[in-house]
């Protein structure tokens, strides 16, 4: 193939890029001399030095893309703090986790810790209780050689984290080897680790990962073994993943591990094996079970090991190491020992020159065949377990109520994780199960399975939060239902309550809120006696239903409460507690009480801030909710700050373009209109506009919303044509997009109010029915934006001057308002005065005196600092009080009005003039020459 | 398109990150098998391959640019206490971050340059093709890519400089 030529336009980049081709070809001796030849121009000469320089040298593009996002990914926490502590360095990276040496230094103490941070999250409720529970229990496993698990949670990242005993020390194996012990000190120590499994065992905790890099020694000697049950935590997809990957090494794992089976103790009777084998031998065992370990002696390579040492060794292994050995190592693990305890007093045995109970294999296969009729593919590896261990005598189940807790746990999270391994182990990743099917084939095993009422509300819990999770809520339901009655049967109180609650939860997110309602009514005040975390979800549950059934009230207290609770448990610096506040402050403000809401959010937003709180959603929804709050307060400058620093915060976070920063765009960009910065406005708008086309491709409801705020923009810039043309078009992206959102009636609705300012008023009253009706099949008769559409309506009629449809349409927008609780809200007030000025319209002004006194009132109230309307509520007023001949009140009204002082330019002219009219004074708002 | 791309490229690197035992993320690997997951049985289907490979690569670039921005976002916020390491990691992790995003952008000066070198390296580099393939997918000569490379990689890694 002969040289192709670059194919680059003549250019001037085009010959940056030929030059440096041809300085390539070149020896490095002419390149200087070519250049000067060359290339006139100094920086481009020095560019191409530079070039040249660069393609000698190493850099970024060197290291794998992989190995730079890996270490992004592992360092992301060096510094920071997770629970009590701060990580100081990497310590090692496992294939599950990331370890970290951390510090907790208090006033005279300095504590070091080893911080395992998993490296999958654990985001589902139901994962972190599993997780928590599992760390319950190995809390409570104290021995002087484990090392011990101190502490253990959830970041906020949703990182789960263990806090262990950090041991400095070095592996057993190199231990041995650098202190140069003989066979018997090895044992001995090899001893002290059997005893301390053992321990494990008699917990029921299974190790599952018993390895030399697990096992250290600390400079007195002492061994440690790290990591109990931990693999477990982390092991989700290991056995799986490394089958189907074809790399699986066999080095530690017993066979059944590899093969995808029910682990148990005998497991780690097995990893015990070959940790022995190890010390001993300084091999791993090879995959023949039936070889006799001292035969191996000859394999050793390591030259330091002479031959006098090899015969020795053969002659400590030959007969008792090496029946031990075999029967550890054995295939199938019911052939193995049963249990560490049972490993160590053969060891025991060894030492003090007593007969030891392995056998040749032939011997020990017949003796110990009844296990096998616990075998058969079960996946309940626990059950399978404690049938094992009930068969060898040990009274595991009388044991204290702590024990029994603990086995508990054990038997639930087996379960739900046998379940997983029976589903991914042995099927090719496409045949897997899906969880649906998967919790379903729970529910039949969990149905046909003997269990005690406790373990079975426990796992209809798990398996209904699972099915909560996947939004099947009939299903949740049932399984709830069953979960409580068992928890009943079981006289746990505690567990029933926690299942109604879930139930209840279920029943709010299927739609049924009244039917949560009615549940939750007898379960707070109960839960209130003692309150935890189910109190705050039951709160939260409820404070939703009434959120959608049109009690704001109600939802606000709940959520108060809730912040007292969160406040009382956590402390009220505590981010638990602020965020129980960021929810309150949303629902403050989601039921427009924009001034309450600020007092909750601005504080708890400033707290956050100086905790360095995350800026996660939650934080980032709070800001939202605070600039809301701080438009609904007429604050427009400083709704502006907020969503300019809800952008900046966005831009950093959010790779542009990007919908979250479009949205904030657009709000921006209405909060700038509204302050009639129109210029900018429309270049903000049209920079969401244009980031939602890129975005989103096609018709999306984001952009409809965009092109009616675009329409609000212009309307307030009289631009009706183009307006017209903005709302029109949100309009067609709903009709093509069978959009059924919010937006869709709001921009017809918008469109008639355009239709209404250009005085044409047929056309107005014809898009606002249709809005009316999009609302009400959209939302139900009793909706605030139906009470909305109404009073927009009202407007027109009362202009039309169909006063008899407008006073209907007003009352009607009341009595919905009414009904959803908010009579006296700022919407209702502001309803309320056209309502007045219908029925003055009308000439029944003793109503439309009564109406006005209750939308001032109102206003006063929401809205202290709401001036311009509060002017034209009194100028109505002063009217009502003119035509009802009560001269003296509606001047007194007037100079209300004229005494809240505002400028000139905030009132409309017409208000101005009639300020003057019916206060009776010339000299206040006088006409501009210019108008 | 693009956003189911990266939205599975990124669930599949997670997943790659949490099961390997040792050694690192590898983008070969993981290009490839998401390409025979799409081509299978997915509604992504595409009719070319270098479609593919070009979204792919173009994932892989957005993947490890968002990795540096959380990790830069982490340090500016989120509880980040500057304290003294014993371990080098956090240079080096800050060194990738910065030099992820550097590189982000000095790609955008590339394409306006040499918009193939740009791509050679995009399917390289991020998405991890031999240079044969990159060629394939190009439709040039493997020398043209080599050249291409040589050109990218020396003005990326002096603007990087």
């Amino acid at each position: 193939m002969t040289h192709s030529p670059p194919d680059h336009e003549p250019s001037a980049d085009g010959a940056l890029r030929e030059a440096f081709d041809q300085l390539r070809e070149l020896p490095v001796d002419d390149r200087a001399q070519w250049l000067s030849k060359h290339v006139a121009d100094d920086a481009r000469r020095d560019h191409l030095l530079r070039l040249l320089a660069a393609h000698d040298r190493r850099g970024f593009l060197d290291t794998a893309v992989g190995e730079h996002a890996e270490r992004l990914a592992a360092a992301g926490l060096l510094g920071s703090r997770v629970g009590a502590f701060r990580i100081v360095r990497a310590l090692g990276q496992g294939g599950m986790s990331a370890v970290f040496l951390a510090e907790r230094e208090g006033a005279d103490f300095r504590q070091q810790a080893a911080v395992k941070l998993l490296r999958r999250g654990l985001y589902s409720e139901l994962e972190q209780r599993l997780f928590q529970r599992e760390r319950q229990v190995l809390a409570a496993l104290a021995h002087p050689n484990i090392a011990r698990l101190i502490d253990g949670g959830v970041t906020e990242a949703g990182i789960p984290y263990l806090v262990m005993e950090y041991i400095d020390g070095e592996p057993i194996t190199d231990y041995a080897a650098a202190h140069g012990l003989d066979v018997r000190s090895r044992v001995q120590m090899f001893a002290a680790l059997c005893r301390a499994v053992a321990e494990a065992h008699r917990n029921l905790i299974v190790h599952r990962d018993i390895k030399p890099s697990n096992t250290l020694v600390t400079a007195d000697g002492t061994v440690k073994l790290l990591d109990f049950g931990i693999a477990k935590l982390m092991a989700e997809d290991e056995v799986a993943a490394h089958a189907t990957a074809g790399v699986f090494t066999p080095d530690y794992a017993a066979p059944e591990q590899v093969r995808g089976e029910p682990i148990t103790t005998a497991t780690d009777v097995y990893g015990l094996g070959v940790l022995l084998h190890e010390l001993l031998l300084g091999l791993r065992p090879c995959g023949q079970p039936t070889r006799r370990p001292s035969s191996r002696v000859n394999e050793i390579t390591d030259a330091a090991v002479p031959p006098s040492a090899r015969l020795r060794l053969r002659r400590a292994l030959r007969g008792d190491l090496d029946n031990i050995l075999l029967k550890a190592l054995a295939e199938e693990p019911q052939r193995r020992y049963a249990s560490a305890g049972a490993l160590a007093d053969d060891i025991d045995h060894y030492l003090a020159g007593r007969p030891v109970s392995a056998h040749p294999p032939s011997r020990l296969y017949r003796t110990r065949k009844f296990v096998q009729r616990h075998r058969g593919g079960v996946a309940l590896s626990a059950l399978f377990l404690v049938a094992i261990l009930a068969a060898l005598g040990m009274a595991l189940w009388q044991a204290e109520r702590a024990r029994e807790q603990a086995t508990r746990a054990n038997t639930v999270r087996d379960f739900v994780l046998g379940l997983f391994d029976a589903a991914r182990a042995h099927l090719p990743r496409d045949q897997r199960l899906t969880p649906e099917l998967l919790v379903e084939q729970a529910q039949q095993r969990l149905a046909a399975a003997r269990l005690d009422s406790l373990t079975r509300a426990d796992l209809s819990q798990t398996l209904g939060e699972v099915e909560l999770s996947m939004a099947r809520f009939a299903q949740a339901q049932s399984l709830f239902a069953q979960a409580a009655a068992a928890a009943v049967a079981a006289g746990d109180s505690a567990a029933a309550m926690r299942a109604q609650v879930a139930h209840a939860q279920a029943r709010q997110r299927a739609g049924d809120d009244e039917g949560a309602l009615a549940e939750l009514a007898p379960l707070v005040p109960a839960l209130r006696a003692a309150p935890d975390a189910d109190l705050s979800r039951a709160l939260a549950i409820r404070s939703a239903a009434q959120m959608v059934l049109g009690k704001p009230d109600a939802a606000i207290a709940d959520r108060r409460e809730a912040v007292a609770i969160a406040q009382r448990r956590y402390g009220t610096d505590s981010e638990a507690a602020r965020a129980a506040q960021f929810e309150l402050g949303d629902v403050l403000a989601q039921a427009q009480r924009y001034p309450e809401a600020i007092a909750v959010l601005q504080p708890a937003v400033d707290g956050w801030q100086a905790a360095h709180g995350a800026e996660d959603d939650r934080y980032l929804d709070a800001l939202g909710s605070l600039a809301v709050a701080s438009d609904g307060v007429g604050d427009l400058p400083g709704a502006e700050a907020r969503f300019r620093a809800l952008l900046a915060l966005k831009l950093r976070i959010y790779r542009a373009p990007h919908d979250a920063i479009a949205t904030t765009l657009r709000s921006l960009g209405t909060i700038v209109a509204r302050q009639e910065k129109y210029a900018e406005a429309d270049a903000l708008l049209q920079q969401a506009l244009a980031m939602q086309q890129e975005v989103y491709g096609g018709d999306h409801v984001e952009i409809a919303k965009t092109w009616d705020a675009l329409g609000n923009a212009a309307v307030a810039q009289r631009h009706f044509a183009a307006a017209q043309s903005d709302y029109e078009k949100a309009i067609a992206i709903c009709k093509r997009a069978r959009i059924a959102d919010e937006v869709c009636p709001r921009a017809r609705n918008n469109l008639g109010m355009a239709y209404y300012r250009q005085n044409q008023l047929d056309a107005a009253r014809r898009e606002m029915e249709q809005a009316l009706t999009e609302r009400r099949t959209l939302f139900g008769d009793d909706h605030p934006s139906v009470a909305y559409s109404l009073s927009t309506l009202a407007n027109v009629e009362a202009k039309q001057g169909d006063h008899g449809a407008a006073l209907r349409d007003a009352a009607e927008a009341l009595a919905i308002l009414g009904r959803g609780g908010r009579a006296d809200s700022r919407e209702a007030a502001l309803i309320r005065q056209g309502y007045a000025q219908a029925l003055w319209l009308a000439d029944r002004n003793d109503e439309a005196l009564r109406e006005i006194d209750h939308c001032l009132a109102d206003w006063q109230r929401v809205e202290p600092n709401g001036k311009v309307v509060r002017v034209r509520m009194l100028v109505q007023k002063a009217q009502i009080l003119r035509d009802l001949k009560r001269d003296d009140e509606a001047r007194a009204a007037a100079d209300a009005a004229i005494a809240l002082q505002l400028p000139a330019d905030d009132l409309p002219p017409l208000t101005r003039t009639l300020l003057r009219q019916l206060s009776g004074r010339s000299d206040v708002y006088p006409e501009s020459p210019a108008q | 398109m693009f956003d189911a791309v990266y939205a599975r490229l990124k669930a599949m690197a997670a997943r790659q990150l949490r099961v390997r035992d040792r050694g690192t993320l590898d983008t070969t690997v993981l290009v490839h098998e998401l390409y025979l997951r799409i081509g299978k049985h997915d509604q992504l289907h595409f009719d070319d391959p270098a479609q593919f490979f070009a979204y792919a690569a173009q994932a892989m670039r957005h993947l490890l640019a968002d990795h540096a921005r959380d990790h830069l976002r982490q340090r500016a916020g989120g509880g980040w206490v500057a304290i003294t390491l014993s371990g080098s990691d956090s240079g080096l992790a800050l060194e990738d971050a910065q030099g992820a995003l550097a590189l982000d952008s000095a790609l955008h000066q590339l394409e306006a340059i040499d918009a193939r070198a740009a791509r050679v390296v995009e399917l390289r580099y991020f998405a991890g093709l031999p240079l044969e393939q990159v060629a394939e997918q190009l439709g040039v000569t493997r020398r043209t890519v080599d050249r291409d490379w040589a050109f990218a990689r020396a003005f990326l890694h002096d603007q990087l400089a």
